[in-house]
């Protein structure tokens, strides 16, 4: 846990430093980056990762809340709802751009009164077709463009997969299929899959998803407890807002106890530091807390 | 009570063929794997090293009893509050049972997260009781007549709904599982839920049969029952109490189901079951093999067919609406009389002009306050040189609200008058939840929807509700209580709807959501200048039919003698109706109590005269729509709360506190 936190403070001091060097080189900059507005989470953290702070989000608390405080420094003003961000506080902020992922479509004329608005056609949970890494790399170049920092999402693009080839040295020989799972109740869970930045993580540190079942475009489908009985796979679960009295619920349960990675004692649980629908910095923290995760518990099993 | 075309077929009949039903299905699931005879051991001592046992005796054999269990209790519960309220229509639904429960669990989850761990039930029960409480509070003064009851279930749905619908637009994500349990899922993880429930369901059937014999006297009228020596007031409380805790103790297991206990009882009652004892019998076991069906089958389609959860509960309510609509016609629901209720809310004002001056100087404060008036990041503000361009974001919501609440509340005031009910209103129409279900379908089915294709799909989804409405009741002549009753077959059908595609917690559900709380938020100039060419257009139209509003709520006969041609005014006055409630519905969303608080505040102020009625009506609508739409910009400020759901707890909080002042 500390691990990952400070290879994060680095991470932004190398940020900070370039965006310092930036402002020193030509000045005017800071306005500029400072300009711009999102109302996407996913976008929020590519915009950060490149030393952009946007200067409004919607719903900056729920954003800290699944990105674990990663930016709970940075001065993010929040306009309300993501679903109704407010605009007159929005007017006065005037953003000189703002970046819209396709599901906001419908929001772009009004918009677009407030300044100028760019759609990201490579978002990359949009539902449509293609790869999901190069989708996420045209997306994260997209947005460098767009804030004129090409360069510095291109290193993050390399970083990144520096980064993962690293982990995935770290995990050596072959792990078993893992199934992703984010509980909703003491009968119901998400399973990750196809289009989920999980199952890419997973398949880009050469591990197996287990679940193979259809998803919806942010790779996630509703499912019974029931349904994870037969899977031969070790439980990852995702803590996130963990309904109150699941716990108790679960440990008297059947069917919890059944599943095979309850039966081995081998789950892993990851506090949410990364949102589910996610850009490069969740997918580095989820590899990177996963990747420490399984290290710990072959550990544990070699001492035992 | 009702004489169906059933008469041929025997409740016994019907329970028998839904019970070789589920043996089928059952028999095609244990057919597979180690063999029947071992499939039906693992009922008991399932091998542990089976996977495929070990699934049939956690979850499918639990799964099935489950769903007897609930649907066995919820029809009980049914057949007591129909025989207790002589309503055929009662149900644990239709009387808001399961949305106060759900309120209930959605605030103690997120004020008081420690309650749920003591006990869900306990604060389903709490929340149930408190929404019945509520219904009868509302329909007490007209004697709980079958369709007043009704009404006031569906006014307390719609206010409960506004308030989860607030909450869930600010805390969707901890609330999701929720959204689960709201839609009704049997799946089991174990024998836990059973061994809960059992004994409650037993303790509330040895109760019930315990009442059979006083409770069957209910048959009679009030007067002849009390003769008999029954204390009417006593066993009704005693039969809606055991009907209450009933629900309340499944719905806090299995989630809302819908429709069952509504439908099973008048399934036995139109298949021949007169009795009290006969549906009590038939009731019970048919609503059992229903649930148990419907949830069988959908086990069957839903892993293979669908990626999607479908929650058992929705889909009962999504086939339970056309029940409830073929229903309707073939209920005995008194017609065309006089409302005994009607006339006088208020005393008559004799110079309405004035009084009308008076509120139109109100409003003109009301517009200027909300355009020049507002907060910023430093605090309260008064709108003045440098930020003059605020006001270009302020005036066309401004202008939109008022001109929807214009529309609705006009709505509202024909449709009051028009059936004599002064709980009409457009929204129970479910005019505006016809519209909800194509554009809440619009938004999921289309990749990346613009805003025109999405009022188009709204009009086209009125329209349709609309073309319903008409061919449903014009047989009937387009009877006030049966089209109000179709309209609550179509607002179920919008929950239903909303509930299969909320449950898998998609996060387009948040736009969804935030489209239903209604709000002016996407208002742009142009839109608000159409809507107000709309309202003023509209408007006018209402004003020749005054002479017709005079009239019509004196009842159907003498509407008849003083020449009016009911079917023809009806029908012209409805699509009047309906054209208002779609105009407002795209702007503020399905839910606003205006089109009911609207006139009937303009009632008790004293415009009595239909001409006038309208009039005060649609100032009384502007006004309220203008506060409830600044209200909702400043309450939580950066955060909207969108003006429909301010509306809607504005009037239904006048609707619940004018009870105590209204003369029966």
């Amino acid at each position: 846990m500390r691990l990952r936190g400070i290879w994060h403070g680095s991470r932004h001091r190398v940020a900070w430093l370039g965006l310092l060097l930036m402002v020193v080189s030509a000045p005017g900059w800071a306005e500029t980056s400072r300009s711009v507005a999102t109302f996407d989470w996913g976008i929020a953290e590519t915009l950060l990762a490149l030393g952009v702070t946007p200067v409004a989000m919607g719903s900056v608390h729920a954003f800290h809340d699944w990105t674990g405080d990663t930016y709970a420094s940075s001065e993010i003003i929040d306009v309300g709802v993501q679903t109704l961000p407010n605009l007159e506080l929005l007017d006065r902020l005037s953003p000189r751009r703002i970046l819209l992922p396709p599901r906001h479509r419908h929001r772009e004329a009004l918009m677009s009164r407030l300044g100028k608005t760019a759609r990201l056609d490579h978002y990359p949970y949009a539902g449509g077709e293609g790869d999901f890494w190069p989708r996420m790399r045209a997306f994260t170049e997209e947005v460098g463009e767009l804030v004129d920092k090409a360069p510095e999402a291109r290193r993050l693009i390399r970083e990144t997969a520096e980064h993962f080839d690293e982990l995935a040295s770290r995990l050596d020989g072959q792990v078993p299929p893992l199934l992703v799972v984010q509980l909703q109740d003491e009968r119901h869970l998400r399973v990750y899959g196809e289009h989920s930045l999980f199952q890419a993580v997973l398949e880009r540190l050469g591990m197996k998803n287990a679940w193979q079942g259809s998803t919806n475009q942010w790779g996630y489908t509703l499912v019974g407890l029931d349904e994870l009985l037969t899977m031969e796979a070790r439980l990852v679960i995702i803590e996130g807002a963990l309904p109150v009295g699941i716990e108790r619920h679960l440990s008297s349960s059947g069917m919890w106890r059944l599943l095979p990675s309850v039966r081995r004692g081998d789950t892993i649980v990851l506090p949410s530091s990364f949102w589910i629908a996610g850009t490069l910095p969740s997918a580095n923290r989820f590899a990177e807390g996963l990747v420490e995760a399984l290290a710990g518990v072959r550990e544990v099993a070699g001492d035992g | 009570m009702a004489d169906g075309a059933l008469t041929s077929v025997s409740p016994a009949r019907v329970c028998l063929l839904l019970g070789a039903g589920c043996l089928t299905l059952s028999l095609w699931r244990l057919g597979g794997g180690a063999g029947l005879i071992a499939d039906l051991g693992a009922l008991f001592s399932p091998s542990p090293q089976d996977t495929g046992q070990l699934l049939l005796h956690y979850a499918w054999w639990p799964r099935l009893l489950m769903a007897l269990l609930a649907g066995g209790g919820l029809a009980l519960a049914g057949v007591l509050m129909q025989q207790v309220l002589r309503n055929p229509l009662a149900s644990p639904t239709t009387l808001g049972v399961a949305a106060g429960a759900s309120l209930a669990l959605m605030a103690a989850r997120l004020l008081a997260p420690g309650l749920l761990v003591l006990g869900r039930e306990w604060v389903a029960l709490a929340g149930g009781g408190l929404a019945v409480g509520l219904v009868f509070l509302m329909a007490w003064r007209q004697g709980l007549a079958p369709v007043v009851v009704v009404l006031s279930g569906l006014v307390v749905n719609f206010y409960l709904g506004a308030v989860a619908t607030a909450l869930l637009l600010f805390h969707h994500e901890s609330l999701v599982g929720l959204l689960i349990w709201g839609a009704g899922s049997l799946v089991q993880n174990g024998w836990d839920d059973l061994a809960f429930l059992w004994p409650r369901l037993l303790v509330g059937a040895i109760a019930a049969c315990w009442l059979l014999r006083p409770l069957a006297i209910l048959e009679l009228d009030d007067a002849s029952a009390r003769s008999l020596g029954v204390s009417l007031r006593t066993l009704r409380l005693a039969g809606l109490g055991i009907s209450v805790a009933l629900t309340a103790s499944i719905v806090s297991v299995v989630g809302v189901i819908g429709f069952i206990g509504l439908a099973a009882p008048n399934i036995v009652r139109m298949a021949g079951g007169r009795s009290l004892k006969q549906r009590l019998c038939w009731g019970v076991p048919l609503g059992g093999l229903m649930l148990a069906a419907t949830d069988l089958l959908l086990q069957q389609l839903g892993g293979e067919l669908i990626a999607a959860m479908l929650p058992t509960g929705a889909i009962t309510g999504l086939l339970g609406a056309p029940l409830l609509l073929w229903l309707i016609p073939r209920l005995h629901l008194e017609q065309g009389r006089p409302s005994q209720t009607t006339p006088s809310l208020g005393a008559r004002h004799s110079m309405p002009g004035r009084l009308a001056l008076r509120l139109a100087i109100v409003l003109a404060v009301a517009v200027v306050m909300a355009v020049w008036l507002g907060q910023d990041e430093r605090g309260w503000d008064w709108l003045s040189g440098d930020a003059w361009s605020l006001a270009e974001w302020r005036w066309p919501r401004m202008l939109s609200a008022a001109s929807s609440g214009v529309m609705l509340a006009i709505a509202g005031a024909v449709l009051q008058r028009l059936s004599a009910n002064p709980m009409a209103s457009p929204e129970v129409l479910g005019i505006s939840g016809g519209s909800a279900i194509f554009l809440v379908l619009g938004i999921f089915l289309l990749p990346s929807p613009t805003q025109p294709l999405l009022i188009g799909l709204g009009t086209l989804g009125a329209l349709i509700t609309l073309g319903l409405l008409v061919v449903m009741n014009r047989r009937s002549g387009f009877t006030p209580s049966r089209l109000l009753l179709t309209g609550v077959a179509i607002g179920a059908l919008f929950d239903a709807v909303r509930s299969v595609l909320l449950v898998n917690g998609d996060p387009r559900g948040q736009e969804v959501i935030a489209w239903m709380a209604g709000s002016t938020y996407h208002s742009s100039a142009t839109s608000a200048l159409v809507v107000a060419l709309l309202a003023g257009g509209l408007g006018a139209a209402a004003w020749p039919f005054a002479r017709w509003l005079d009239i019509l709520p004196l009842g159907s006969p003498m509407s008849r003698a003083l020449g009016i041609q009911l079917s023809r005014a009806r029908l012209t006055l409805l699509l009047l109706v309906a054209l208002l409630t779609a105009s407002a519905t795209l702007v503020v969303g399905p839910l606003s109590f205006i089109g009911l608080l609207g006139p009937h505040m303009a009632r008790l102020m004293g415009f009595s005269r239909a001409g006038w009625h309208l009039a005060g009506s649609a100032l009384v609508g502007a006004l309220l729509m203008v506060l409830a739409d600044w209200l909702g910009r400043q309450l939580l400020f950066p955060d909207e709360i969108p003006a429909g759901v301010i509306a809607s707890l504005l009037g239904g909080a006048y609707f619940m506190w004018g009870l105590g002042w209204r003369r029966g």
